[in-house]
């Protein structure tokens, strides 16, 4: 082989290594959003000068490893709109108290990979409730390839949210009923439990209602799990259990007789109400 | 039984109610029809979790597509023609593919789900000034239990996602999102993009 054969084969050699690392590297390509978080959210409570130390444990369901990126946002949750998240650091936001071990991580196909996290409860931190997001998330999302020349393009990817609520100094909701009546849930008339928390922490309803129907079926109707946060008035649906066999819910004919007890942290309320 | 015997197996069973992750209790009789029963504490510990697949979940993202060259033109009065029947009102369905498979699962209570979108408020850009409202791609799901949260500039209302067992706690929902362009507007020429991101959580 002559110098020269030599010297133009090294070229493409390392042109072609060059390519492959390029290709390789983080952010030139992102792959599908398929990734699972646990737990889903954390309920943490802390006092002020608190470090709380947790992991959080991630998997990609895809079939090629990939690099996602971890970082915190605001949000809230209101009827309105639902759970809205955002970037910027909000009013009150206690973002700068968490601690994120790592800002992007590998992930192999159906590996768990555990990632830590900590929230530093500053000394002088007021009673009440630290609440923001761990978002998970393709790694560079700017990084798209163009698949196509096409005058509209839109990439679609997506994200996971996973709640963190820290419950400083002992803040605690305090939940009272407004109201029991129909409403509509998802294009569905269901009964609806209006609560209001007028503590300094999220609370949540637990149990169900027992309903006796118009043909005197009896059907009992769990609350929704939603959480009601500090000042908020929510609605929350009571919606009839499938039943256990058939997976189907039940056919019911108002008016529903709905009798029992719904209970929060640190009480609860006897419910007698008719639905017509 | 001697004494000591007596006392051996009295540590035995002391061990066993003792240790910490041995749950049972034997019985035993002495008689005919000499039975014996043994209740063992079973406890499951099952972790909370949220899955979110969006598309294939493949090398790259999935991207849908709109060609608004070659249009069918609109029929009518020539003077209020829309010319290469851009901005007509008649959907345009996406090139390629533009069907997006999504999948939610979580044993965690009621799961939302929300679109956010890179655009600043604007729209997909062309790079040049020129902008394509986020409303102009509509979203159609054929499953209602897990509807596709209708996009806006401003991003889009969170959607619930009905639950599928255990009262309201166990989510298992799939679906076909079919996209299209709305075409009721003809914008500046130009190669429009954005990205859509769909957050899943369970507060």
């Amino acid at each position: 082989m002559s110098m020269r054969g030599f010297t133009g084969r090294l070229r493409w050699s390392l042109a072609a290594a060059m390519l492959l690392s390029m290709l390789a590297a983080p952010g030139v390509r992102a792959a599908g959003f398929a990734a699972a978080a646990s737990p889903s959210r954390f309920e943490l409570e802390a006092k002020p000068g608190d470090v709380l130390s947790r992991t959080l444990d991630l998997q990609h369901i895809g079939p090629e490893g990939t690099e996602y990126v971890i970082r915190s946002a605001d949000w809230i949750l209101t009827e309105e709109k639902g759970l809205e998240f955002f970037d910027a650091l909000q009013p009150g936001s206690c973002r700068p108290w968490l601690r994120l071990e790592r800002r992007a991580v590998r992930l192999e196909p159906r590996v768990r990979r555990k990632l830590r996290f900590e929230v530093h409860v500053p000394a002088d931190a007021p009673v009440g409730e630290c609440r923001l997001a761990i978002l998970v998330e393709n790694y560079d999302q700017r990084a798209i390839p163009l698949i196509k020349d096409s005058p509209i393009q839109l990439p679609l990817t997506g994200r996971l949210g996973v709640i963190v609520y820290v419950a400083v100094g002992g803040a605690q909701p305090k939940i009272s009923l407004v109201s029991v009546a129909m409403g509509e849930d998802n294009g569905e008339r269901v009964p609806m439990v209006t609560v209001r928390n007028d503590g300094n922490a999220h609370g949540r309803l637990e149990g169900a209602l027992r309903g006796t129907d118009a043909d005197g079926k009896t059907v009992f109707f769990p609350v929704s799990t939603l959480p009601v946060l500090p000042g908020q008035t929510r609605r929350l649906p009571l919606l009839p259990a499938e039943n256990l066999t058939t997976k189907k819910k039940p056919g019911l004919r108002y008016p529903v007789t709905l009798s029992g007890r719904l209970d929060w942290d640190n009480g609860g309320f006897d419910i007698q109400a008719q639905m017509p | 039984m001697t004494c000591r015997a007596k006392a051996f197996g009295l540590a035995v069973l002391g061990a066993v109610f003792w240790a910490p992750l041995a749950q049972a209790v034997w019985v035993g009789d002495r008689s005919a029809p000499y039975q014996a029963r043994a209740n063992l504490n079973m406890l499951l510990d099952v972790g909370a979790f949220i899955f979110l697949q969006v598309g294939s979940a493949g090398a790259v993202i999935d991207t849908v597509q709109f060609d608004l060259t070659g249009l069918p033109p609109a029929s009518g009065p020539t003077a209020t023609l829309p010319p290469f029947g851009l901005g007509t009102g008649a959907g345009v369905a996406a090139s390629g593919a533009g069907t997006l498979t999504v999948i939610v699962r979580s044993n965690a209570g009621p799961v939302t789900l929300s679109a956010t979108n890179n655009g600043a408020g604007a729209g997909l850009g062309n790079g040049a000034g020129g902008y394509i409202g986020y409303d102009q791609i509509r979203t159609v799901s054929d499953n209602p239990g897990l509807p596709a949260p209708v996009l806006s500039n401003a991003g889009s209302t969170a959607v619930a996602v009905a639950a599928t067992a255990y009262s309201g706690r166990v989510t298992q929902q799939t679906a076909n999102w079919t996209y299209s362009f709305a075409n009721s507007v003809a914008p500046a020429a130009g190669r429009y993009t954005g990205q859509v991101t769909y957050t899943a959580a369970a507060p």
